[in-house]
């Protein structure tokens, strides 16, 4: 067997304010939905809209980023067929976030301020909200577990952590993704760093002005080929190669010709054995922010033309943080899986400093290969090669 | 798998001589008064060497880039080879004496007053992104957080780029900071040691538990150098051991720690009361055990359990519960 085709994605869920399922996503695609509005979680003066997951429960006790995130393993373990255990495989978790890692409870805070003690509830709310240790603990899984931190980069990170473990021999299947919720501080700390948009975003444009936040959580079960044809699954979609590179540059920036994210690409297309020219799309990390789209645009202009089909689906999810990669990588899958991808929402007029033009349609796909990418928060680089077989 | 540098900040002082001092001195009360937390002294991690590069980051990645650069330097990492290192950060709790910092400014400020500056700081890979900067590591850079053991997965996930040869050298560390916030949940949630004193032998059912911070790092490689022992063997859910002397990492972290007791049948170590109470301190179990094998050193008796015999030491089995009780297990050897 090819060695690309050898780590199988078997089940997918995703969960965005496109919808709380994968049909529901693919036809808020198709639709163009972009549910974006005033924050409605918790109570701020910024007016900066924002993309929030409507519809899913989220029980006491725990984080909204756990609940949002066991739903899409939910949906993901139900398309492989792995019912709700785990504990009868070798199975790992691998899952990125950027707020279920941090203790921002600013109501636990200011009680803690006012009288010295930080109620229980919230201190065990916070400790109970690993991501992967509360999803590896509620499936039962008893293999590697860890909870990826990259920032922006975290659900392409874990999903690319997820392929070496298994090509290592760790285990046998990975529940791997990204989730978060939409959270006051994060919001406030990048209106802070002014790179959000007082309007709907617009990737890739000329008059673009930032980002819009959104949450979500995007899961994919990677697994094993052969462990996936022993249970009489028949995949279809794989993950052939992944990349990963720093920029070593700036703490916030990317670096400016996007040379990070060049290696990064070019790293996953020769793991996949992919030339540039097979690569169907891609579904950038365009965030919309003026730094991000130029570097980024050039990194890919470079390696795959000005004629590469190219997409940001942050106008239809808001930019979902440690979310964003896993959901990108549901979505890239999907695009494989369907024959087609939606349009570049809020793209109007091309920037004459990056090569190419999105795509402005729903626009069919006939390819192998596709490639996601995102960028980060410290310099993080990393790309994704998808393949349908 | 080798190691072939180590780098550590912990309450003693920043470096292995130091480290290796403090494993033949045994027990110290930690600086300060009550409550008592095992903190690193900000002397340890100010250093002019990366002080340019370093003149807006917080203790935590300051902790974090002293530790990391010195591994580097003890391993021998040269200029020109950073597009082939890897880099993994392990940590329990992140940055969050700088979260809780942001948090400050929210309830000062306006909302849109906050500062940009403490925000970027509190991310988690904050400290990465600095000791990508300071070396000029251009290869995989990822930052993994559990609140028990990140680590063992760090080097699970070393061994696979080693083996791919994705890299040449991984550069992994583990890093937690605590701040007054920790130190007051710390208070709440565990069991605290009123003088200080870590007992890790105690197993009924944990130690009494003393904070601590710190910082250490090792480089990695699949060649041997700078005489330190291999990482032989891993192990996610082994309860079977067959080292010379098992390390345990029990330092009143989870709330049960009686699963630790048959792992000090025989000659056993811990090094909890040396560096304190903390998610990470699998790892620094990793290098005291590195540092014994290597030097020969017999450690203070303060540090060992049953009958410890001063002989030779040629591996190590370094042993961490988890909070579900199972157990991880890293082992070095010549």
């Amino acid at each position: 067997m090819k060695r690309s085709l050898s780590i199988a994605i078997t089940g997918l869920g995703a969960v965005s304010a496109l919808g709380n399922s994968v049909p529901e996503t693919l036809e808020g695609f198709r639709r163009g939905s972009r549910n974006a509005g005033r924050v409605t979680l918790f109570p701020t003066s910024l007016v900066y809209p924002a993309f929030e997951a409507r519809g899913v429960h989220c029980p006491a006790g725990v984080m909204r980023t756990f609940a949002l995130c066991l739903h899409a393993v939910e949906e993901a373990l139900h398309e492989a067929g792995l019912g709700k255990r785990l504990d009868s495989c070798r199975a790992g978790v691998c899952l990125g976030t950027t707020v279920a890692s941090q203790l921002n409870d600013i109501g636990a805070y200011t009680l803690y301020k006012k009288t010295g003690d930080m109620p229980l509830f919230s201190i065990d709310r916070y400790l109970k909200s690993n991501l992967a240790e509360a999803i590896s603990e509620y499936v039962r899984a008893n293999g590697p577990r860890v909870t990826v931190v990259n920032a922006c980069s975290s659900g392409t990170d874990a999903i690319g952590l997820g392929c070496s473990w298994l090509r290592a021999g760790y285990c046998d299947i990975v529940i791997a993704g990204g989730a978060d919720e939409l959270n006051q501080v994060p919001y406030c700390g990048f209106a802070s760093l002014g790179v959000v948009s007082p309007e709907f975003c617009a990737p890739f444009d000329r008059d673009r002005k930032g980002l819009n936040l959104g949450e979500g959580a995007g899961i994919v079960i990677l697994e094993k080929s052969e462990h996936a044809r022993n249970r009489n699954i028949h995949p279809g979609l794989f993950v052939s190669g992944y990349g990963e590179a720093a920029d070593a540059y700036h703490l916030t920036a990317p670096r400016p010709d996007g040379s990070g994210l060049e290696f990064a690409v070019k790293q996953a297309l020769a793991e996949a054995q992919v030339d540039a020219g097979e690569v169907s799309f891609v579904n950038a990390h365009g965030t919309a922010t003026r730094d991000n789209d130029r570097a980024e645009g050039n990194a890919l202009a470079r390696i795959l033309g000005r004629s590469a089909r190219i997409l940001s689906t942050k106008g239809y999810t808001g930019h979902a943080l440690g979310a964003a990669g896993g959901l990108e990588a549901v979505f890239t899958a999907l695009g494989l899986r369907e024959g087609w991808i939606p349009a570049s929402a809020g793209f109007r007029n091309k920037d004459p400093e990056i090569p190419f033009e999105p795509v402005t349609s729903v626009t069919s796909i006939s390819g192998r290969y596709a490639v996601s990418t995102s960028l980060a928060f410290g310099g993080n680089n990393a790309a994704l090669v998808v393949e349908r077989e | 798998m080798y190691i072939n540098g180590i780098g550590i900040v912990f309450n003693r002082g920043r470096g292995v001589a130091v480290l290796r001092q403090a494993l033949s001195e045994g027990w110290r009360p930690p600086e300060g008064g009550y409550p008592r937390v095992y903190r690193v002294s900000d002397e340890a991690i100010r250093d002019r060497s990366i002080s340019k590069d370093l003149r807006r980051t917080d203790r935590f990645s300051r902790m974090a880039a002293a530790a990391a650069v010195d591994a580097a330097v003890d391993g021998g990492l040269s200029r020109g080879i950073q597009g082939s290192t890897g880099l993994i950060v392990a940590t329990g709790f992140g940055p969050h004496a700088t979260t809780f910092k942001f948090l400050d400014d929210m309830l000062a400020y306006r909302q849109s007053e906050v500062s940009p500056t403490t925000f970027s700081h509190s991310v988690h890979n904050a400290a990465a992104s600095y000791i990508s900067l300071v070396l000029q590591i251009h290869g995989p850079t990822l930052t993994l957080t559990r609140f028990n053991s990140a680590f063992y997965e760090a080097l699970l996930t070393a061994q696979s780029w080693l083996a791919e040869k994705k890299v040449s050298y991984v550069l992994v560390g583990a890093v937690d900071e605590c701040g007054p916030v920790f130190e007051h949940i710390a208070g709440r949630k565990l069991t605290m040691s009123g003088e200080g004193r870590i007992k890790p032998f105690a197993f009924s059912p944990s130690a009494e538990a003393v904070p601590g911070e710190g910082a250490v790092f090792f480089l990695l490689s699949a060649e041997q150098a700078a005489g330190y022992p291999g990482i032989a063997d891993f192990s996610g859910n082994g309860m079977e051991t067959s080292a010379d002397s098992n390390v345990l990492a029990a330092d009143g972290f989870i709330g049960d720690e009686t699963a630790y007791k048959r792992f000090a049948a025989g000659p056993a170590m811990s090094f909890a009361a040396l560096f304190g109470t903390m998610p990470g301190q699998l790892a620094f179990s990793l290098a005291a055990g590195a540092v014994i094998v290597k030097t020969r050193l017999v450690p203070h008796p303060d540090f060992t359990h049953g009958e410890y015999e001063s002989g030779c030491r040629r591996s190590v089995d370094c042993i961490a519960l988890g909070c579900r009780g199972d157990v991880r297990r890293i082992r070095i050897s010549f």
